[in-house]
């Protein structure tokens, strides 16, 4: 439900590009046709405002158990979505750093400390989880506890993230994906001619970006 | 005679300059190399320049000798021999093409206060002792502070066995030919007890641009900065085509140190910001002439990196965020640091109760007393390191030092050997 709407959202913003000749190399070398810019969504009110309250509504449903007491923003596009999300639950904001910066536990964590406190990681991307582990690891030096992590895209089209999120112990919730994308594009929204690259992308992710010169397996470990 | 003191007493000021420009040039007249200043470390320049002082302190009536250092020590006896003296001075080596006043500001004030005391007739309670130190620049054996190391014991035998970087001679062999009794210093062996000295007073150039930007003719130094270095460390890459090998798939050595840099200069800006003391330095970087190309992806890279502070704790957390980002940027970019031997060199405080008697001293002259780190190394820190509770007077300076256009006003200095000669009248007494 949330991923078609969350889905629709970006298209609205454009936030979806599709390239049919030079492909978008992503992060550890790995080619797609297409590119997701959630950048673009904070830029906007009303979407913006739409996503924050499905973001909101996701952390309830799914850590209803174990509720966060703080928000951290993983620096920097994530930083405007947890700053939101935390006036939207009412809760203490945080934002985390890829690296540390000077010397101390809280090198990587601003906005105060997160000694014992669940704190909930927010990114506006996942593509394959090895960002998240930096943001994860500088967290949890600093004290916090770290389980639950939302994103507002997945890929989920290259190997890793899955792996790097189990040995990291985290829960992660995203709103939406290429799948969601597909079905939710109408004609307008998303042109015949983009959909069938990103079908023929989707059915063999790690081959089209072998195909396209980009990386053609996963050369380092999951972590 | 009689007539003779009375009228130095009275015209005791210019006196003191006029003594202090007419040292300043006859060591420039004589130790110039026709482009800076030349004094060698146990060199003949240096030698004159110890013969030229020492005469002028004869010609003040001041006694004079060299200890086994060869160094040369002007004194003015105290009414009791059994308390340990106050020492002033400096170093009268030079680097090659240097400076005139770096090191000898710090004698010929200590000579001018000694020469004004003697003048006056004052005497006293405790013996005062003007030092003028040998070889403490490392350029001439890559080695600073000989001559205060080897009063403390400190010269190894590595040391003493290092090569003058021109013709090679061994150490030993140059301090031997200038009189340094050796097979003492090679025994490590203390040619000066550190209980026999009360403080170790020491005026200097500030070689930097702090005193200048600060618009302050003088300041008291809190400490000397240490250091931590490598020499040479080599990023492994590899090597390749620039043009047909895509980013993901490169091991760039010359991004892999650029980025290093940029990371460990945002952590400097951010101790700094947290307010540690601290400057981080690659001095020296390159790739290898014989294999680097415009089209080619560098394998291989070598550069140097120093970091100094007052603070040990600085300089090895700053260390390990070094050794931490290596170890990141290895993995990411698949490349390898690898270090040669780290070198250290311990900071050194300054006295705190010098400083604030320093600090007083310069606030009942009227002067602001802003206090500033040293960056640069000095004898006084061999001194601090024996035990000896010192001090620095830095002097504004202008150009820089360890070039010939190093400058400085004589207006500056004057404050500098005031302040230098009130604490040596007051601490002595």
């Amino acid at each position: 439900m949330s991923g078609a709407s969350m889905a629709r959202l970006l298209l609205e913003g454009n936030a979806v590009q599709v390239s049919h000749g030079q492909p978008f190399i992503l992060a550890a070398g790995w080619a797609s046709p297409a590119y997701i810019d959630c950048r673009l969504l904070i830029g906007e009110p009303r979407l913006r405002r739409a996503a924050v309250a499905l973001a909101a509504e996701a952390i309830r449903a799914n850590f209803a158990g174990a509720p966060p007491e703080a928000i951290a923003g993983a620096e920097t596009a994530g930083i405007p979505w947890a700053a939101w999300l935390a006036e939207a639950l009412d809760l203490p904001l945080r934002y985390v750093r890829k690296r540390p910066l000077g010397i101390g536990r809280n090198a990587q964590v601003e906005g105060g400390s997160v000694e014992g406190m669940r704190v909930l990681l927010v990114d506006d991307l996942m593509t394959d989880g090895g960002s998240k582990v930096a943001f994860t690891r500088g967290l949890r030096s600093a004290g916090a506890v770290v389980d639950q992590a939302l994103c507002l895209f997945q890929h989920g089209t290259f190997p890793g993230g899955a792996e790097r999120m189990e040995k990291l112990g985290l829960s992660l919730v995203a709103l939406a994906n290429w799948r969601d994308v597909l079905d939710a594009g109408g004609a307008s929204a998303l042109p015949e001619a983009d959909r069938t690259v990103l079908e023929r992308f989707l059915a063999d992710p790690i081959g089209w970006s072998a195909a396209h010169g980009g990386r053609a397996t996963l050369l380092k470990p999951a972590l | 005679m009689g007539g003779a003191r009375a009228m130095s007493a009275t015209l005791a000021p210019s006196l003191g300059r006029d003594l202090a420009e007419r040292l300043f040039d006859r060591l420039r007249e004589t130790t110039s190399d026709g482009v800076g200043i030349t004094r060698e470390s146990y060199g003949p320049g240096e030698s004159l320049a110890l013969d030229m002082v020492e005469a002028e302190a004869r010609a003040q009536g001041l006694e004079t000798l060299r200890d086994a250092g060869a160094n040369l020590v002007v004194t003015l006896p105290g009414r009791d021999p059994s308390l340990p003296v106050i020492a002033c001075g400096s170093h009268l080596d030079s680097v090659p093409q240097g400076g005139n006043y770096d090191g000898a500001a710090g004698v010929i004030a200590g000579l001018m206060a000694l020469s004004r005391f003697k003048s006056e007739g004052f005497v006293p309670n405790r013996g005062i002792a003007l030092y003028a130190l040998r070889g403490e620049e490392s350029a001439w054996f890559g080695r600073a502070y000989m001559g205060s190391a080897a009063l403390f014991g400190r010269l190894s035998t590595e040391d003493l066995a290092t090569p003058h970087v021109v013709n090679g001679r061994p150490l030993i062999d140059c301090m031997r030919e200038a009189g340094v009794e050796v097979e003492r210093v090679a025994r490590g062996e203390k040619l000066l007890d550190p209980a026999s000295i009360a403080a170790w007073l020491e005026i200097h150039i500030e070689q930097g641009p702090v005193l200048v930007a600060r618009n302050l003719p003088v300041a008291i130094v809190t400490g000397i900065r240490g250091n931590i270095r490598h020499r040479a460390i080599e990023c492994i890459g590899e090597a390749g085509h620039s043009g047909t090998i895509p980013r993901w798939l490169r091991h760039d050595a010359v991004f892999a140190t650029a980025e290093l840099i940029t990371r460990l200069d945002r952590h400097w800006r951010t101790l700094l910001e947290r307010g540690r003391d601290l400057v981080v330095t690659s001095g020296i970087i390159g790739t290898d002439p014989a294999e680097h190309a415009l089209a080619r992806i560098p394998g291989r890279l070598r550069f140097s990196m120093e970091a100094r502070s007052q603070s040990i704790e600085t300089l090895e957390a700053f260390y390990d965020l070094f050794l931490s980002e290596c170890a990141g940027i290895g993995e990411e970019r698949g490349v390898e640091f690898r270090l040669d031997r780290r070198l250290d060199s311990a900071p050194a405080r300054m006295d705190e109760g010098w400083i604030e008697r320093l600090r007083a001293g310069l606030r009942a002259m009227g002067l602001p007393d802003e206090p500033i780190p040293s960056g640069a190394g000095h004898d006084a820190a061999v001194f601090a390191q024996a035990g000896i509770p010192s001090a620095m007077i830095f002097i504004r300076n202008q150009h820089g030092s360890h070039n010939p256009a190093e400058a400085m006003e004589m207006e500056d200095f004057m404050l500098g050997a005031e302040l230098l000669e009130r604490s040596l009248r007051d601490a002595a007494a």
